[in-house]
Parts: C-alpha cells; sequence; structure tokens
C-alpha cells in the first residue's frame, strides 16, 4: 500500500521530470497575479434605474493591481486589498441633460424578468440551421486516406522499372503498374485523388467544396533553408531513388541508412491525426518548425523545441507553438513507429507544421 | 540541348514534389505536416475550490460559467469529472500532469473561490497539460457576489486567451431590440443582456418603435433609431443612467442607420429626404453635418473600418443591392460584394480582416463573410429570413437576427463561428432582433 | 409634444369625424367612429367623412417587389384622393411608406421612404400644395398582413395615405 503509493509518486515525478526535460521543471513558486473586477449587480442596476443616475457605471474599470505574490499561493492572499465595494460611493455622473425629462424612467427592468440563469442554448432546428460549410468537417477524416495514398506512388519501383523519373509522374494515374510493391497498394484509388490537382476550386462565393490536398508537400527545404539551397542535394537523391536504390543513400558521407518513402508518410501521417488545427484562429496563420529529438526506442527525448515561426503575432505563434508540441507528445506517448536500423536519420527531426491549406481566413 | 534543359526542369519538379527522405543524412530529418484535424480542444475545470465556507456553491458556479463560456465556443470540450484520476482539492497542491494527459485534457483550469461578506475572490490556473507547464501566471480577481457571472467571465476569457492567444468574449454585453405580440402589432424596446443571454434589462418601454441599437466603441452609450416623434430619428442613449437625447435632425428628413465611428466622436447614418437616402456624418459635440454620398439610389447601412479610415455601406445604385467601400471622407466608392443577389448590412469586423453581411439570394436569407476587397466570399447560415451581423469583440463570432417564417413568425438572436460552425440560439425571454455587441467590458 | 401625438389629440378632440386614428397605423378599414353626434356625418357614406376618404376612394396604393412606380390603379386611387383633399382642404395627410419582410430593416425603411414620396409627389402634381403633405416610412415593421406569401407581401408593399387634422398645420 504504503509502497505502492510511493511507487506511484515516484513514478510520476519521474515521468513529469522527463517530460519537463531540460530542467525546466520549475520548483520555485508559480508567479501569481491579482485583479480586480468591478461588476454591478442587477438590483443595483434596478437601483440605478430608478434613481436615473449612475452611482458607478458598468463599464467602471477595476484597475489591475498586481501583486505578484511571490510566495507559493497560499489559500489564504490577505494581500487583496479589495479597493471598494463599488456600489458605495454612488458618484454622480454628470447626466447629460435630456432635452426632454425620460420617459424611459418608466420601463425599469422588472426583477422577475432578470434572469440570473445561464440560457440554455438550444440546438437550432435542423432544416433551419442549414450550414453551407459542413464539409469542413469532413475533411479531417479524409485526410488520413489520402495520406496514405502517395505511398504507392513515391515506392522506388524495382530495379528493372528503369526508365521512370517521368514514369513516376504518371503512375498515380496507372496504378495498374505491376512493378508496385504489393504490402504498399493499399490505397489505389486514392492515389488518384491525390494527384488531381483540384485545389483551385476554393474560389469564393458559396459554400465550397472541402479543400483537396495538394501534392504531398514535403519539400520542407524551402521553407528552411530558401528555396534552391538545397536542391542539388534533392536532385541527387531523387535521382537516387530514381534509380531504384535506396542503399545507395549510403553512398552519402554519413552511413545512416534513410527512412523510406513509406516510413516518411506514415510519421506524417500520424503526427497529422494528432495535429489538432482551429482553421479560424490566428494560430492558423503561423507556420511553425519544431525540433523533436527521440530515444532509440521511438519516444521522445525531450520536449519538442521552437526552431521557427513565421506569420501571426506572438500570441498566435506561441499557440501555433503549444499546438504542434502538442501534436508531437500526444502521437509520441507511445513512441513512434520507425525502423531502429534507420535510428540515425531519424534521431533528429525537424517538423513544419504548416496549416496554409486548412486557413480559413 | 532543350531536352536537357526538360530533362532538369523536370528534376527540379520532382525534387520539389517528393523530397528526398535521404537528406536526413545531411542533418535533422525534415518533414512538414500540412494537414491537421478539426476537434474541439479537450480541457478539464474541475469545480473551484472552496476557501472557506461560505464559498462552496459560489466555487461550482463560477466554475461551471466558465465550462459554459468554453465549450460554448465550439473550440473546447470539456472532460467530464467521471473521467478524472486525479482530483484537484487544493488549489496549491502541484498538478499531476501525468493524470491529465491520461485523459487527453490538453488544457487544465484551476481555481479556488473565497467568499467574505459581499466579497468574493477568485484566483485561478491554466495549465498546458502536454506540455508540463503553467500557461502564463495565477491571476486572481475581487469583485462582489452579485457579480459573480461576470468574474467567471473574466475567468473564462483569460483561459481563451492564454489558450489561443487571441482574446476572448466572454465578459461582454449585447443589446438588442426585444418583441413582444404578433407580427401586426409587435412590440419593440431596448434591451441589454450579458453575452450569453443573461441578466437581461429593458432600456426602453414599448411605446414607441425603436431599431437597430449600436454600441459605442467603448459600449458606454448606445445609438438607435426611434418613431417616438412620429417620424425615425436617431438617439443617443447613455448605457450608465439611461439617460438619452435625439440627435439633431431636420424637419421633414428621416433619419436612421446609425454607427459609431471608431473614436465614437461621429455618427455616420442614414439620411432621407424627398425619397431619396444618402450617407451623413454628424460630429456629436459640435453637430456639424457631412454629406458623404450624394446619388439618387439607397444609400444605407454604413459602416467604419476599425482604423477609421474607409466606410463600407449598402447601395442599388447598380439596380441591386450591393456593397460598397468609399473614404471616411465621402468620395469614389468601390463595390467589393460580386455575386448575384442582394447584399446588406455590411459590418466591418474588429480585426480589420473580415466583412459580414447580409445576403438575400433565391428566397433565402444569409449571413456571411468577404474580405475587405469583396474577395473570399463565405456564407455562414441560411434561413427564411435572418439579417443585422454584429461581430463579437475579438471578431471570431457573429451575433444575428433571425425570423421565422409565416403568421406566427418570431425573431431570435443566433450566433455562429466565422468558420461557419456552431450556429446556435442565444436564449432570449420574448423575441429578440438586431443585435449590437458590445466591445470587452473593462 | 410630438407632431403625431397633438395630430391624434386634435383629431379625437374636435371630434371632426369617426377618427381615422393615427396611432394606428395598420389601417384596416375599420377605424370604427366613435364621436356619438358624428355617428352620421362621419359614417362612410358622408363624403366628407375620412372614412368615405378610406373606404370609398382608398387610402392606399400598392408597389411591385422593390419598386416605388405608380401604375394605373395607384393613380386612379391617388386622383380620387387629391380630389377629395382638394375639397376637404382642413385635412393635412401623412403618407406612410411600407415594405414586405423580404429585405433588411434598413433597406426597408428606405424602400418605404420612396414610396411614400412617389405618393407625395404625384399628389402635389395634381394640386394639392406640398406642406399639407408628410411622408414617413415604416418600412418592415407595420404589415397588415402576416403570412409569409406573395399574397400577404403584395398588401404589404403599400403606401398608405394618413389623414390629419388641417388645424395642426
Amino acid at each position: 500500500m504504503n509502497t505502492g503509493q510511493i511507487i506511484s509518486a515516484v513514478g510520476h515525478v519521474g515521468f513529469i521530470g522527463w517530460l519537463l526535460f531540460g530542467g525546466q521543471f520549475d520548483a520555485e513558486p508559480l508567479p501569481f497575479e491579482v485583479r480586480d473586477v468591478t461588476v454591478i449587480s442587477g438590483e443595483e442596476f434596478e437601483a440605478m434605474m430608478a434613481a436615473q443616475r449612475a452611482p458607478e457605471t458598468v463599464t467602471d474599470v477595476a484597475t489591475p493591481q498586481a501583486p505578484e505574490a511571490d510566495q507559493p499561493p497560499e489559500p489564504d492572499m490577505p494581500s487583496t486589498p479589495d479597493i471598494t465595494p463599488e456600489q458605495a460611493e454612488p458618484e454622480v455622473v454628470e447626466t447629460p441633460p435630456p432635452d426632454e425629462p425620460p420617459e424611459t424612467a418608466a420601463p425599469l427592468p422588472q426583477p422577475q424578468e432578470i434572469e440570473d440563469r445561464p440560457p440554455e442554448i438550444a440546438p437550432p432546428a435542423e432544416e433551419e440551421s442549414a450550414l453551407l460549410v459542413p464539409q469542413l468537417s469532413a475533411r479531417p477524416q479524409a485526410r488520413p486516406v489520402e495520406r496514405v495514398a502517395p505511398v504507392p506512388v513515391a515506392q522506388p519501383p524495382e530495379p528493372e522499372a528503369a526508365p521512370d523519373e517521368v514514369v513516376r509522374e504518371e503512375t498515380a494515374d496507372t496504378p495498374a503498374e505491376e512493378t508496385r510493391p504489393e504490402e504498399e497498394a493499399t490505397a489505389p484509388e486514392e492515389s488518384v485523388t491525390d494527384i488531381t490537382p483540384e485545389a483551385a476550386d476554393e474560389v469564393t462565393a458559396a459554400p465550397r467544396q472541402s479543400v483537396r490536398p495538394r501534392p504531398r508537400p514535403r519539400a520542407t527545404a524551402q521553407v528552411e533553408d530558401g528555396p534552391g539551397a538545397d536542391t542539388a542535394n534533392a536532385v541527387s537523391s531523387v535521382l537516387q531513388q530514381a534509380l531504384g536504390d535506396e542503399s545507395g543513400a549510403s553512398e552519402d558521407q554519413s552511413t545512416a541508412p534513410a527512412l523510406s518513402e513509406g516510413e516518411v508518410d506514415a510519421l506524417i501521417l500520424a503526427i497529422s491525426n494528432c495535429w489538432n488545427v482551429d482553421p479560424g484562429s490566428t494560430a492558423a496563420e503561423v507556420t511553425v518548425v519544431v525540433s523533436v529529438a527521440l530515444n532509440r526506442d521511438g519516444t521522445l527525448a525531450g520536449s519538442p523545441s521552437l526552431v521557427s515561426a513565421q506569420g501571426g503575432d506572438q500570441g498566435a505563434r506561441d499557440a501555433a507553438f503549444r499546438n504542434a508540441r502538442t501534436a508531437v507528445i500526444a502521437c509520441g506517448r507511445g513512441g513512434f513507429d520507425l525502423p531502429q536500423e534507420k535510428y540515425e536519420s531519424w534521431r533528429e527531426i525537424e517538423m513544419t507544421f504548416n496549416p496554409e491549406k486548412m486557413r480559413l481566413r | 540541348m532543350m531536352r536537357l534543359i526538360g530533362t532538369f526542369m523536370m528534376m527540379l519538379v520532382a525534387a520539389g514534389l517528393f523530397v528526398t527522405p535521404a537528406q536526413a543524412q545531411n542533418g535533422p530529418l525534415r518533414i512538414e505536416i500540412t494537414d491537421g484535424v478539426m476537434e474541439p480542444l479537450p480541457y478539464a475545470v474541475p469545480d473551484f475550490v472552496p476557501e472557506n465556507g461560505a464559498a462552496s456553491q459560489m466555487a461550482v458556479n463560477i466554475a461551471r460559467v466558465v465550462a459554459a463560456d468554453l465549450s460554448g465556443t465550439g473550440l473546447f470540450r470539456e472532460i467530464g469529472k467521471e473521467a478524472y484520476i486525479s482530483q484537484i482539492t487544493s488549489f496549491s497542491s502541484p498538478v499531476e500532469f501525468a493524470d491529465w494527459r491520461a485523459i487527453n485534457a490538453q488544457a487544465l483550469i484551476t481555481g479556488a473561490v473565497a467568499v467574505e461578506g459581499d466579497n468574493v475572490t477568485v484566483k485561478f490556473r491554466v495549465w498546458d497539460v502536454f506540455g508540463g507547464q503553467e500557461l502564463g501566471n495565477g491571476l486572481q480577481f475581487a469583485g462582489t457576489t452579485g457579480g459573480w457571472r461576470r468574474m467567471a467571465h473574466k475567468v473564462a476569457d483569460e483561459v481563451y486567451s492564454r489558450i489561443t492567444g487571441e482574446s476572448g468574449y466572454f465578459d461582454s454585453r449585447v443589446v438588442f431590440v426585444s418583441e413582444t405580440g404578433p407580427k401586426d402589432d409587435r412590440r419593440k424596446r431596448l434591451a441589454i443582456m450579458d453575452y450569453d443571454g443573461a441578466n437581461v434589462q429593458y432600456l426602453t418601454d414599448s411605446t414607441s418603435l425603436v431599431l437597430a441599437p449600436r454600441f459605442s466603441p467603448t459600449g458606454d452609450r448606445v445609438l438607435y433609431t426611434s418613431f417616438e416623434s412620429g417620424f425615425p430619428r436617431i438617439y443617443i442613449l447613455d448605457v450608465a443612467n439611461v439617460g438619452r437625447r435625439g440627435l439633431q435632425s431636420r424637419e421633414g428628413t428621416m433619419s436612421f442607420a446609425p454607427r459609431f465611428s471608431p473614436d465614437g466622436q461621429r455618427v455616420v447614418f442614414s439620411l432621407e429626404t424627398g425619397g431619396n437616402t444618402d450617407i451623413y456624418l454628424i460630429d456629436i459635440s459640435t453637430g456639424a453635418e457631412t454629406r458623404l454620398t450624394r446619388a439618387p439610389s439607397i444609400e444605407t447601412a454604413p459602416s467604419y473600418s476599425p482604423d477609421g479610415s474607409q466606410i463600407v455601406f449598402e447601395s442599388d445604385r447598380s439596380g441591386s443591392r450591393q456593397l460598397y467601400v468609399m473614404p471616411a471622407t465621402g468620395g469614389e466608392a468601390q463595390r467589393i460584394s460580386q455575386g448575384s443577389g442582394n447584399y446588406g448590412t455590411p459590418v466591418w469586423s474588429p480585426r480589420g480582416d473580415l466583412i459580414a453581411f447580409t445576403k438575400q439570394s433565391k428566397g433565402r436569407f444569409h449571413i456571411g463573410v468577404m474580405k475587405t476587397d469583396g474577395s473570399a466570399e463565405r456564407l455562414l447560415t441560411a434561413s427564411f429570413l435572418e439579417e443585422g451581423p454584429t461581430w463579437s469583440p475579438n471578431g471570431r463570432v457573429i451575433m444575428f437576427t433571425r425570423e421565422t417564417q409565416g403568421a406566427q413568425g418570431q425573431a431570435s438572436l443566433y450566433t455562429v463561428d466565422i468558420t461557419g460552425r456552431n450556429l446556435k440560439q442565444v436564449r432570449t425571454p420574448d423575441g429578440a432582433s438586431d443585435p449590437s455587441w458590445s466591445p470587452l467590458q473593462k | 409634444m410630438t407632431y403625431l401625438a397633438k395630430s391624434i389629440l386634435l383629431v379625437a378632440g374636435l371630434s371632426l369625424a369617426a377618427c381615422t386614428n393615427a396611432g394606428r397605423f395598420d389601417n384596416d378599414g375599420t377605424g370604427a367612429g366613435a364621436g356619438s353626434d358624428a355617428a352620421i356625418a362621419g359614417s362612410a357614406s358622408d363624403p366628407k367623412s375620412p372614412l368615405y376618404f378610406q373606404q370609398a376612394i382608398g387610402d392606399r396604393v400598392l408597389f411591385e417587389v422593390d419598386r416605388q412606380t405608380l401604375d394605373d390603379e395607384a393613380k386612379r386611387v391617388l386622383d380620387g384622393q387629391a380630389s377629395w383633399l382638394t375639397t376637404n382642404a382642413d385635412y393635412n395627410v401623412i403618407i406612410e411608406g411600407h415594405a414586405d419582410e423580404q429585405g433588411t430593416r434598413e433597406y426597408n425603411l428606405a424602400l418605404g421612404a420612396r414610396r411614400a414620396s412617389a405618393v407625395r409627389e404625384y399628389l402635389i402634381s395634381r394640386g394639392i400644395s406640398s406642406n399639407r403633405l408628410k411622408t414617413v416610412s415604416y418600412g418592415k415593421e407595420r404589415p397588415i398582413e402576416i403570412c409569409s406569401e406573395e399574397s400577404c407581401y403584395a398588401k404589404n408593399r403599400r403606401a398608405v395615405t394618413v389623414l390629419a387634422s388641417g388645424l395642426t398645420g
């Protein structure tokens, strides 16, 4: 019993410590701030209406006083010098002289009409609501499937299917291609969906179609290093792939074997499913790049850190980073499913979270 | 040669499209995620901890209002108590992040309430559960028991703002027209309430017809149109003391559709004379009047851009009602609405990025938004009759009037998120129309 | 005191006729006679009575959707109104413009004003002095028919000539 608790406590502390990695576990008392809220009650309002002058307006500002209670937040908080009981001193506000005695004195708010209960919000009748954008909600579900699709397309063909940089672009339309390894043949029909470039139909007016995903953007190089910086590399590696030999990567300086296209896609898909984006938010205006360090078992080695953020104001950037970090942590809880023999190639990952396609404002 | 170049180009394209896991060799593996899910963010708000006996009910009530505010946005989903692994029994105890992570709570709000006589203090913290850290600092609000709902709204605003990076809209009010009686003998009076429909209070009686109240930029005054003189005329009402006065107007004219300028010093409105309606500007303190449009067509429903430099309005100069933008000093107007149908009551978003409007098309009404140049029009709602959008103070939500069809038709208020989701009715004691959303209260 | 209130009081106080109740704008022709002494003189058969104006001549004209154009039927009614007003010079009028519910509040106010103004211009063209004619628009706020169909809308798109005592002039 006791031991159990101890173990649990130790476990929890250890877990927290691990997640907070990097020693940001702040043991020091959390900062605290105090503000007064000046509020007016229904009764006060009534009295005010009756008197036709304001003791104190509803909009009266309670000055935020912020004594940073720097000791551990004690329940008593004796430091809160409540400025005033607001309604205490009815200071006469200058009343703009009405051109005639306002008859509105009469319509006093009847007390029984003042509901202090939160009104229940009834869902609108269905035939009335007729939202024109329900397609949006369908979107997230559709994604994963489409994510899978590209895999076969990009899969390096068998060596003998030689002349193929060109062919590979067309494969999508010709799923009959036998060169495709069957283990990847999961979703041939989606691959077609994925290629058709109809993202352009989001014109204006009227209900929009849900936006089709564009061809898989894995070209993070542009975001990071500026266009073209890695082009040479990219080209050579594409060539390598084209030649159908992923182990050809070992010709590079480093010896680590690279992840296959399919493995990368699976990783992207996993994180996509954990990345929650509010398309109406300012955070959706921000593209963040997050650095993630992984252990050999695929678990996170520390909390993801922010590499860069583009677009939005600071609040939006912070929120965008938190969303990305949450996605990685939530997804990585049980460890990412990555091939251990290629650990060197994924021990550190830079993930770009680009919500551009989902954005709604 | 051309062929070579072509091949090279193709390789470039290929490189752009299918980068290259192989680059992992030269540094970190780089991937880009462009698709996410759109789900309300799961959060937990355990009952706040009562710090004395008198606070026990209040502690529960405040947490419930906070939850209602957050979940009401459609952007957050509360995780029920039954799922909790650990309980919050003390405000100062450390948070067991793992327990909250296990139930997938991404945000956790803890709080405590003390009640001493008429005074209430609420303190709270917001936790980024997956980040394993506090979001911002603990904060305490002090107020009176009578204003506990406002304090709860303030807590919710703060939480919203910390999580989203945007300001909230819960501690705000709505002025609107309360409607009773049958369609052919409808009684209307001005009323004001909290944004969520609580605390309804009436500002005028129903002896004369009143229309379309509009909050001032600071929420202290309300413009509205009343027929109390027998003719539509604009009045300005002081919310604090319910005193009101008529804006100067000329005999034989009608004035209506007023809105404040962003500095609160002037009112832009429609003035009708001899059957022709144009847009005018009046300085509230001096009474100086400026005519901004000069056309035989109807020009009405003007609304300022938040920076005060432009005015969007409705005009039928093209034969149908369309939206136009002109400089705030008058002058040439650009038509921005391009679709078919009739557009009306444009309202500039407080964030400046969008214009909400009413659209009438094929026998239906819609509330929609477009960019300020008229592009990217999106219709958010549709029904038999709806109109008069007003923006939440943070530009995220639109409230509007929806009226049901037929002899028993009733008007009521609805809200919808700018993504078109989360359409909801705002409960009011009677019929309600013409909402105007206040700024966030201070 | 407001102009309208004055009109109402004077009309009632002078018992000029079974009053056209200026306080209710949905004139439905049943403006029941009130003054007991005026029962005969004010009846609909008395050509000098407001009831006669309302019922026999017709106090309203109707419009097409979004239009303020007067058709032949409207002009015939207005011709009748003009000659009645010429004979009964004691009366001033307020012309109320109305719209159906299909349209925004603001636009309908402006549209009603256009309709009222069209009637006013026509009456002026028929010799009625402009200072006897005031206009007001109620937009879609005062329907007389409440169904949401064209049959009702057609009756709501109207301009009503409401008599007021000329003594308020």
